[in-house]
């Protein structure tokens, strides 16, 4: 992800870059039950319901556009000075995309992850659709105490304030990441 | 140091023609100042010296061999950016030390018996030139805390000194 988004990020501004942005901005605006049904039908085809890989592919897709969007903002900001000073130090692109560009790049890759976790942690819809015992998400297991006669309420709540836990635990311990990241990779478009 | 000639150095970006031939002839150890207007190609024509940017026509000669088709650090040249251009994420130390890092994974990747950084370090004669001229860098906090809030002018000073280390190879 991140060394796409580095791609995207540098100095030759092709058309085809923004093309590419303008439909990872649609893919990311567009509703989910737009495409449930053909993402149903293709995984069913292809014999990949409830599975943990597709569930993790799936929102890799959805999550991709906006991890880009946040770390093609950042290395926008990134001085091209920086880049050029690695090549007069003799680092070639990977070299310095390793130890230059990627070392400075952690709060948004920190934040970008933590939003990604944050969405596909979630998410309730394409999990409920997509699988059925084996790969079953937290939400989908903490709606299966509302039942066809009674809802189990307070083991319901006590479910949700668990699930919340991770987010909440993440989200605290990598705060000041997440805020340096989206200021960083959100305010250059 | 070394001879820098250019022979009718031309640059364009798209049909806009920044450097319209330039012959330029530095000897070595000469001072020379490039004054002009904003975007009339100064720093055009620097990094097309350093090898950041291809020229459109013409030669550069370095030591009289000519470099337009070598990358920055085949040609041994050395340069401080306008905005300093540092590595934030580094110390003091790595900062400078960078290039010599950069030159023990080509020597590895090239199949020569690499020498640690430690004594590539210590065998460049400009570390020494470096700490007699900027004896705060030897300073323990200089070399332990990377440069995010560095302060103007530990990144001047970082800087300049970062381009003595490229005499070291």
């Amino acid at each position: 992800m991140s060394f796409q988004a580095y791609r995207t990020g540098g100095p030759a501004k092709r058309i085809g870059v923004y093309i590419g942005l303008t439909i990872f901005v649609v893919w990311s605006i567009a509703p989910g039950i737009a495409i449930a049904i053909p993402l149903f039908l293709l995984i069913s085809y292809l014999g990949l319901i409830d599975s943990v890989l597709t569930l993790g592919v799936v929102y890799l897709s959805f999550n991709l556009p906006i991890v880009i969007w946040i770390l093609r903002g950042f290395f926008l900001s990134i001085p091209i000075g920086i880049e050029k000073a690695a090549a007069v130090d003799g680092a070639g692109p990977l070299r310095t995309l390793w130890y230059v560009v990627l070392p400075i790049s952690i709060p948004p890759m920190g934040a970008a992850a933590v939003f990604a976790f944050i969405e596909a942690w979630n998410e309730f819809f394409f999990a409920l659709i997509l699988t059925r015992q084996s790969a079953q998400t937290v939400p989908l297991a903490i709606a299966q105490f509302a039942g066809q006669y009674q809802t189990v309420f307070g083991q319901m709540m006590a479910a949700a304030v668990i699930s919340v836990a991770p987010v909440i635990v993440i989200a605290t311990i990598f705060r000041d990441q997440i805020i340096r990241g989206f200021a960083d990779g959100m305010m250059k478009g | 140091m070394t001879d820098i000639r250019l022979k009718e150095v031309s640059k364009k970006f798209g049909s806009f023609q920044v450097c319209h031939s330039i012959d330029l002839d530095i000897k070595a150890g000469e001072f020379i100042t490039l004054l002009g207007s904003s975007g009339c190609g100064k720093t055009t024509t620097l990094n097309m010296v350093a090898g950041l940017e291809d020229s459109t026509s013409g030669d550069i000669l370095i030591a009289g061999r000519r470099v337009n088709d070598l990358s920055p650090v085949e040609r041994d040249v050395a340069m401080v950016f306008q905005n300093y251009a540092l590595y934030p994420h580094m110390t003091v130390a790595q900062n400078i030390g960078f290039n010599l890092r950069c030159a023990a994974f080509r020597r590895r990747s090239s199949g020569k018996k690499s020498k640690s950084l430690r004594r590539l370090w210590n065998s460049a004669t400009s570390w020494k030139d470096f700490q007699r001229s900027y004896p705060e860098a030897s300073n323990s906090a200089l070399r332990s805390a990377a440069l995010w809030s560095a302060s103007r002018g530990s990144s001047y000073s970082t800087s300049h000194s970062r381009i003595l280390m490229h005499r070291s190879e």
